[in-house]
């Protein structure tokens, strides 16, 4: 499908900025899935100071990747894309650590939407291991809702 | 201030205002926490700009911080976790967690009496 041409940087793709831009940029996207992928530098926000990734960082992996694929499916469409906010987190499960200097792929997958609130799954893997994976519920009001209102 | 080479960087600015044990059970543990993250917070850097807000797996982080002050432990896994409101720079965040000694824990996040988010889950043996 037509929209950013691939790779994308996540940047772009994002309302996060600066130290907070988590991934660095879309690999592939449809309507339905998307992958994303990161290099994990000494300086990443979400490292501690032994270099490990805070377990909580791989959500946060799988709702940026969630949000550059709403871009760019908006993108695609030609259509605003508005806000979209993490609301929720279900089934989420770590199976292993990540650690500086990985190179990890994160793959969303829309598993339904309703009323302005869009159910993914994510995955994180690490060369093809499974390092985490869980479930995203992200609201998505339209291109008129305001931030002020509340987002994650 | 949080000082713990387990944190990231993200969540080390947290001004924890105070940890307390407000109930032991010989199934659980209740423990309490005020928690402030000020305008120079790094997770305000792009989070979002103009308009900062703390995000949502910050809250998770200082849950499950919170958590392993008795009986450590590392988060393991998230049955659910709701978001209810956005946090905004200076604001006090008052959470509540408690847990069981299989490390299953259920916190719950305030400011000002409103719930800003809930979230169950697991912190491992260590």
């Amino acid at each position: 499908m037509p929209g950013p041409t691939l790779p994308a940087r996540a940047e772009a793709l994002l309302p996060h900025a600066g130290r907070m831009c988590c991934v660095d940029s879309l690999r592939s996207f449809d309507e339905k899935e998307a992958l994303v992928d990161v290099f994990l530098r000494d300086d990443h926000v979400l490292l501690n100071k032994d270099g490990v990734l805070d377990r909580a960082g791989f959500v946060e992996l799988g709702a940026q990747a969630a949000g550059a694929m709403h871009t760019a499916v908006h993108a695609a469409g030609n259509t605003p894309p508005g806000l979209a906010m993490l609301a929720g987190i279900q089934k989420f499960t770590v199976y292993a650590d990540a650690y500086a200097k990985d190179r990890l792929e994160i793959t969303v997958a829309v598993l339904g939407e309703l009323e302005g609130m869009s159910s993914l799954s994510f995955r994180v893997k690490r060369e093809g291991e499974l390092l985490a994976e869980g479930k995203l519920k992200v609201f998505m009001p339209g291109p008129d809702f305001s931030l002020e209102g509340g987002a994650q | 201030m949080m000082d713990s080479s387990r944190l990231p960087e993200a969540i080390a600015g947290c001004l924890v205002e105070s940890i307390r044990i407000t109930a032991q059970e010989s199934d659980s543990l209740t423990l309490d926490a005020a928690l402030v993250f000020p305008d120079d917070f790094v997770g305000f850097d792009g989070h979002f700009p103009g308009n900062p807000i703390v995000p949502g797996i910050v809250q998770i982080m200082s849950a499950a911080y919170v958590a392993a002050q008795h009986g450590g432990g590392r988060l393991q896994a998230v049955k659910r976790c709701k978001f209810m409101r956005p946090v905004r720079p200076g604001e006090r965040i008052w959470l509540v967690v408690e847990r069981t000694p299989g490390g299953q824990c259920d916190a719950a996040l305030e400011v000002d009496g409103e719930p800003c988010a809930s979230v169950s889950f697991l912190l491992d043996a260590e």
